[in-house]
């Protein structure tokens, strides 16, 4: 029991290192660019600023899949799996605490 | 609900005795809220104060819910019922972030090209001045204006029915300009203006830049705007220059507009090739689907928003027919089940200035669902129903905008 919740809290931490990275170098262009996430360290002004507009998981799996206003779609160069780490990473470090 | 509830007076607010003012602005901050527990849109995000953007920190801030700093829309109950909606209650929507204040600091030296005519230049607002001027009321709408109304959660802004205003365009028409340029190349079938945004580096500026085309038949009443309301156009709301498409939705009246082309193609920037299509839902966006041009018929009740008083009560709203002028407008307080024509209220401004209405009625106890439904001179009205869309543009559906208004 403990060492499956340990290897559960491993687990979400892996995705949240790898949503990060995803958010900030694997997508192309980076998030980084047009969006404000501290935890990111970026400051973009393109898009919302994501620590403000906190999103929900849906909201971003559907923005970075299908694009939205002047942001573009993802699906062709995310996979799935990393469409939903960038949505778990970005709810993660910008739900309250 | 914490924003709402102080009522401070901007500039335009003469602070006229108005008791009502404050609770139709309460009432429709938690009228917003009621949208949001149905899920259309996020409620901690509503809740949320939020102040100003620097670029906009001069508008009335009690007028206008702030979904973040490119997108703020006026309260339902901030649009009064003179024609002319005040520059500080205005909506705003940018596509890109607003440059610095300083693009306005001396608006007569900022340039535009103009390509496309037989003798292209590059013309200063100060040339423009003196080339033409023209005067028109008219309504500014974001496409996405009632974009909460759709059950599937349609991205972009929650926006209610708030992107939406009716204002005072003064600048040079187009025609004027393209006239004295020698007139239009051959071929050219659209008018495309680019905005003067900074773009940052590491995106390819096609996928976000400001260009929109819109078809040349718009050259009747397009224009080069430097005032509006009667003021210096403010960067906020796109000067020191503006394309302005009277009739049209938001997106096509470019910004710090720095370049007018008429081609004989769209452009292929993103915002036009695949942003702003009809589509169905799921569906994604491209140049052969409708482009968001001209603005279909609408209408929806301003006051009272909640609650109304035991016998004669004065409903008002505002209603527009887009490109067309509107011939009537009903206002039912059952639902749609019996209508009865509202009267038009004030001035007609024109065919692209939105009509102010009231219609008196008696009600009883309890609740009344009141809508409206604009019909205009030639023959279209609103539909009862929407038309789901992705992205949930150009929603004029009356029943999804009425009001549930409660008499003790």
């Amino acid at each position: 029991m403990a060492a499956g919740l340990s290897l559960a809290l491993q687990t979400a931490h892996a995705d949240n290192e790898s949503g990060r990275e995803i958010f900030t170098e694997l997508a192309q262009p980076s998030c980084t660019i047009c969006h404000t996430l501290a935890d990111a360290g970026s400051s973009g002004t393109i898009g919302p600023n994501l620590d403000e507009l906190r999103p929900n998981r849906d909201q971003v799996i559907r923005a970075v899949t299908s694009g939205v206003g002047v942001m573009p779609a993802f699906e062709e160069s995310l996979s799935e799996a990393q469409i939903q780490a960038v949505a778990d990473y970005v709810v993660s470090v910008t739900s309250p605490k | 609900m914490k924003t709402e509830t102080t009522l401070g007076r901007g500039p335009n607010d003469p602070g006229l005795a108005n008791p009502s003012r404050r609770s139709i602005l309460i009432g429709s901050a938690g009228a917003m809220a009621a949208v949001s527990l149905l899920g259309f849109s996020r409620l901690s995000a509503a809740e949320e104060p939020k102040s100003l953007p620097d670029y906009a920190a001069w508008k009335e801030r009690s007028a206008l819910i702030v979904h973040s700093t490119n997108t703020m829309e006026t309260q339902r109950g901030a649009i009064g019922k003179g024609v002319i909606t005040a520059s500080d209650r205005l909506f705003v929507r940018n596509n890109l972030p607003a440059p610095p204040a300083s693009v306005t600091d001396n608006p007569d030296a900022w340039e535009v090209r103009v390509e496309g005519v037989k003798n292209p230049r590059t013309l200063t607002v100060g040339e423009l001045k003196s080339m033409g001027v023209t005067t028109v009321a008219s309504v500014l709408q974001c496409s996405g204006n009632g974009r909460a109304f759709f059950p599937h959660g349609a991205s972009g802004t929650q926006w209610s029915v708030g992107a939406a205003g009716c204002v005072m365009w003064t600048g040079v028409p187009l025609r004027d300009v393209v006239d004295a340029l020698g007139g239009a190349a051959d071929g050219a079938r659209y008018i495309t203006g680019t905005g003067g945004e900074s773009l940052p580096d590491g995106v390819d500026p096609k996928s976000i830049m400001v260009e929109r085309s819109i078809p040349t038949r718009a050259l009747d009443s397009a224009l080069l705007a430097w005032e509006m309301n009667d003021e210096p156009l403010t960067h906020t709301h796109g000067g020191p220059l503006r394309l302005v498409v009277p009739g049209y939705y938001g997106v096509n009246n470019v910004k710090y507009v720095k370049q007018i082309a008429l081609t004989e193609n769209q452009t292929d920037a993103k915002i036009q090739a695949s942003g702003y299509r009809v589509r169905d839902v799921g569906k994604k966006g491209a140049p052969d689907q409708p482009s968001m041009w001209e603005m279909n018929v609408k209408s929806w009740v301003t006051s009272p928003l909640e609650s109304g008083q035991k016998g004669r009560n004065m409903i008002y709203g505002v209603a527009f027919g887009g490109t067309v002028a509107l011939d009537k407008v009903e206002v039912s307080t059952d639902g749609g089940k019996n209508w009865k024509p509202a009267r038009f209220l004030g001035p007609d401004l024109g065919p692209y200035a939105w009509r102010p209405f009231v219609m008196a009625a008696d009600l009883g106890p309890g609740e009344h669902r009141i809508v409206s439904r604009a019909t205009d001179m030639e023959g279209n009205s609103q539909p009862e129903g929407r038309i789901d869309n992705e992205r949930g543009y150009g929603h004029n559906g009356w029943s999804d905008h009425g009001v549930t208004v409660t008499v003790g």
